[in-house]
């Protein structure tokens, strides 16, 4: 057998015991040896046969660590996906000491033990991957960073086993405790690139694992990578063999194209032609995929790099010859494909992911059609002034949306910029942006690198009267907006108010004063008057109410209630509190009779006048605002009139009146008075 | 697997049962006809004897009458015994013999007995400081320095490149090293 310097030799000719502990833990036979061994037991046997399927033969015991890899392997081999996330949960019935999970964690937090003694340990470094295992390695890193990395990264979350998925590629950190300082206690980290990490603490064989996850994802493995791969690159490690220069070249890449496509400006390329100032702009498609492309191919290290014909990508140059040029940290890094046959890949590659942004095409019917989103309704438009946060829209509906989109793409489009300021100027929310500007932006889903402009200017016109034709206003909405809003726009109010109810049988007539302290929302009326019934002589009247908050009560001559002030049906004498009201009636005369519409007409005063017409021309009702959307007068079509006839809103000097002490004079009189009349 | 299992399987298919006795039995096989060989046979040897060993189980276990005897003793004996037989044939000279050797009939003295007992406590000790190294790292220690492994049937094993493994078995042997002259421990 082969001799070794360092042999193991004490091994040797054992006791059960000892042959117990090897054989339980360590391999002792490959899958193909122990092949050719079933072979030759079967032709020992004399049940020999060629065919003989003896691959499915598990082995009973091997590796426990290479057991776990294994079933971690055969599970992305199952997903189909080498760059998916995959469970580990199988690892916890492995564990070499049989504790369980709980115990683990009553023994406390493995990485405060570590800490704890920190001084003592040197720290190694392995990167990993599913594809490739173990990748790059390097001793006696910076301890002391790492641990400035997890104590700035705060708490992570520690999971149950079965709750682990374990991610694609990870960083390995190994803890050891070279001269048995800390009582030969070593630690390993691992931590991968979906942010879930592992502790495990090895005493003396005895081992115990937990797992963990950081809330940031990917961005802790990307920070611990630029940690300490950085510092590898820079030191430009010697000593290393041809294939280890390879593996580092391979994890230098990887570092320094997901910073290079991180950031912003990796989503647009220029193109520098030779000889020429000017570069042309291009859009990155998809920086994920042509970062993965680029990191596929197989680069090597180049002195020099030409930017003659080249892509600039925020720090990434790729140059038409296959040079690529990272810069990284103010310096240069210069690589080159390794192999010229790749050079049509390359080329392939980048006219895959950089698409020239030409805009000013002409756009066909289809693709303006196609820019509508096709979930969108088809209903309801929203129309705003501008795309500011604060910008309210104003609702519209679309009489006829395929109407709308015939004629639109009937217009003649050419392609331009998604970022048009005009754009998002006076336009339509309509399952694309349709800008009366003359712009169209697609929302059909998925990132659109351009939006449409008017082929000519001239038709702008003619798009705006399309708009209008298709699109009207909601007056309903905006009305009851109005009123929402009404309620609200002012803080105090003191006035006089009149009051009329003429159904044409008794009719009275009311006027009185009105106070509202929008603050504590707190409101009070009072009126006197007269009632005429077509037999009754006159008939003079008080009218009383207090509103506190959702509570109202009210008094009128011999009769008093309290009631809800939500309630839409009480609203008549709340001036200010006619939302659901409307709402209620709107619906009440619309099954009545037929569909109800509001139309607005601006006064000379400034004053808005909304009015409800329902079926072939019943009038609901009438409503007027002020100039800041203030409640002035409403009417309704029983021939009940409000109106404020004087009026001070917002005044420095207001005062309100005890408006508690009122409510609770007006509820003790109601209940007195409850069902005299 | 129990001996009624075993025989449970074996009315079933017999091919099958064969399978996975063998499965479940070839390590520790393997495990106790390599230490016994290794100091003068071959792969090749190494590998006629499992064979041997899972033969004579093959044929002479399916007629044991008792449900309830040791299926692990039972294997564990006819190795020992077997690999001692290829031992004695293939190194042609008595040297130690273990204790636990099923085929010699001499009765250790005391001296035998103590000696055999502190080397095993060396054993001991030396596994549980190559296991204290942690994985890959015992694994690539074991298949290196004691089976014999080249760095590149390791690597299959352990998921690493072949110049991984090199380096990690230098940097894990350099750690063994000082553990085994801390704890006194030669091998």
């Amino acid at each position: 057998m082969m001799k070794k310097e360092f042999d193991l030799k004490l091994l040797e000719n054992a006791d059960r015991d000892t042959l117990e502990a090897l054989s339980g833990k360590y391999t002792a036979v490959g899958s193909k040896e122990a092949e050719k061994i079933y072979r030759r037991i079967m032709k020992n046997t004399g049940d020999f046969d060629e065919e003989v399927q003896v691959q499915g033969v598990e082995l009973y015991r091997g590796s426990i660590w290479k057991k776990a890899l294994a079933a971690a392997v055969t599970l992305v081999i199952i997903a189909g996906a080498a760059g998916g996330a995959y469970h580990f949960a199988g690892l916890n019935k492995n564990r070499p000491d049989g504790i369980s999970d709980n115990e683990a964690a009553a023994n406390g937090s493995i990485y405060e033990k570590l800490r704890k003694n920190r001084e003592y340990y040197n720290l190694d470094l392995a990167l990993w991957d599913i594809t490739k295992g173990e990748s790059y390695s390097e001793l006696d890193i910076d301890t002391e960073k790492f641990f400035d990395f997890m104590d700035s990264r705060g708490t992570a979350e520690e999971l149950a086993p079965q709750d682990f998925s374990a991610g694609s590629r990870s960083v390995r950190l190994f803890f050891n405790d070279m001269y048995a300082e800390a009582g030969g206690v070593t630690y390993s980290f691992e931590l991968f690139d979906n942010g879930t990490f592992t502790w495990k603490e090895n005493d003396g064989g005895k081992e115990r694992m937990t797992y963990h996850r950081f809330t940031d994802g990917s961005s802790s493995y990307e920070e611990l990578m630029k940690i300490y791969l950085e510092n590898l690159i820079i030191a430009e490690i010697e000593n290393v063999t041809q294939e280890e220069q390879e593996l580092l070249l391979r994890s230098e890449l990887e570092l320094l194209l997901r910073n290079g496509f991180d950031t912003r400006s990796a989503n647009i390329a220029y193109f520098r032609p030779a000889g020429k100032d000017q570069s042309i702009g291009y859009t990155v498609s998809d920086t994920e995929g042509f970062r993965k492309a680029l990191f596929g191919l197989e680069w090597e290290r180049a002195d020099s790099y030409s930017s003659e014909n080249s892509y600039l990508l925020g720090s990434i140059g790729l140059n038409n010859e296959g040079g690529m040029q990272i810069i990284y940290k103010g310096k240069e890094r210069n690589y080159k494909l390794k192999n010229n046959d790749q050079l049509d890949v390359f080329r392939t590659v980048i006219a895959k992911h950089l698409i020239l942004n030409k805009f000013g095409t002409d756009a066909s019917k289809e693709d303006i059609l196609d820019a509508f989103n096709r979930d969108f309704g088809g209903k309801k438009a929203e129309f705003r002034t501008d795309s500011g946060q604060f910008t309210k829209g104003s609702a519209y509906i679309i009489t006829n949306y395929s109407g709308l989109k015939n004629e639109l793409a009937d217009l003649e489009w050419v392609t331009c910029k998604t970022d048009e300021q005009l754009i998002y100027r006076d336009f339509y929310t309509a399952g694309a942006i349709i800008s009366r500007n003359g712009y169209l932006k697609p929302q059909s889903g998925g990132v659109h690198r351009c939006a449409y402009k008017l082929k000519n200017e001239s038709d702008t016109e003619k798009l705006r009267e399309i708009c209008d034709r298709y699109m009207v206003a909601d007056m309903m909405s905006e009305l009851t907006d109005k009123l929402r809003d009404s309620a609200d726009s002012y803080e105090n109010l003191k006035g006089t108010f009149s009051l009329s109810y003429q159904p044409g049988s008794t009719d009275f007539y009311i006027n009185g004063t009105v106070e509202c302290d929008n603050k504590n929302h707190e409101l009070y009326l009072y009126g006197t008057g007269y009632e005429l019934g077509c037999l009754d002589p006159r008939h003079d009247l008080t009218v009383e109410t207090a509103v506190m908050g959702e509570k109202g009560v009210f008094s009128e001559g011999g009769f008093g209630f309290e009631y809800d002030s939500s309630d839409p049906y009480r609203y008549m004498l709340q001036y200010d509190r006619l939302y659901d009201g409307i709402i209620a009636l709107s619906e009440r005369y619309s099954r009545e009779y037929g569909e109800c519409r509001v139309s607005k007409e601006e006064q000379e005063n400034g004053y808005t006048k909304y009015t409800l017409t329902c079926g072939n021309s019943y009038t609901g009702f009438t409503v007027i605002f002020d100039e800041k959307g203030r409640l002035i007068s409403y009417e309704l079509p029983n021939g009940y009139h409000f109106t404020l006839e004087t009026y001070e809103f917002d005044s420095p000097y207001f005062v309100s009146s005890d408006i508690p002490a009122k409510y609770e004079d007006i509820k003790s009189r109601a209940n007195e008075m409850q069902g005299v009349r | 697997m129990k001996h009624s299992e075993y025989q449970e399987l074996l009315k079933k298919d017999k091919d099958k049962a064969q399978k996975a006795l063998f499965g479940e039995y070839l390590n520790y096989v393997y495990t106790i006809v390599f230490n016994r060989l290794r100091s003068c046979g071959s792969r090749e040897d190494t590998d006629e004897c499992v064979s041997d060993v899972f033969t004579d189980i093959f044929a002479s276990y399916e007629y044991r009458p008792d449900p309830d005897s040791d299926l692990k003793g039972f294997v564990g004996t006819v190795a020992l015994r077997k690999s001692a037989a290829y031992y004695h044939r293939l190194c042609k000279k008595a040297g130690t013999v273990s204790l636990d050797d099923g085929n010699t009939g001499e009765v250790p003295s005391g001296e035998d007995i103590s000696e055999a007992a502190e080397t095993k406590e060396r054993r001991r000790r030396l596994l549980s400081l190559i296991d204290s190294l942690g994985e890959p790292d015992s694994t690539i220690i074991i298949q290196k320095y004691y089976y014999g492994r080249s760095s590149r049937e390791i690597s299959e094993e352990v998921s690493l490149s072949p110049a991984m493994v090199r380096v990690r078995s230098s940097r894990a042997l350099k750690k063994l090293r000082k553990m085994l002259s801390d704890n006194d421990i030669s091998v």
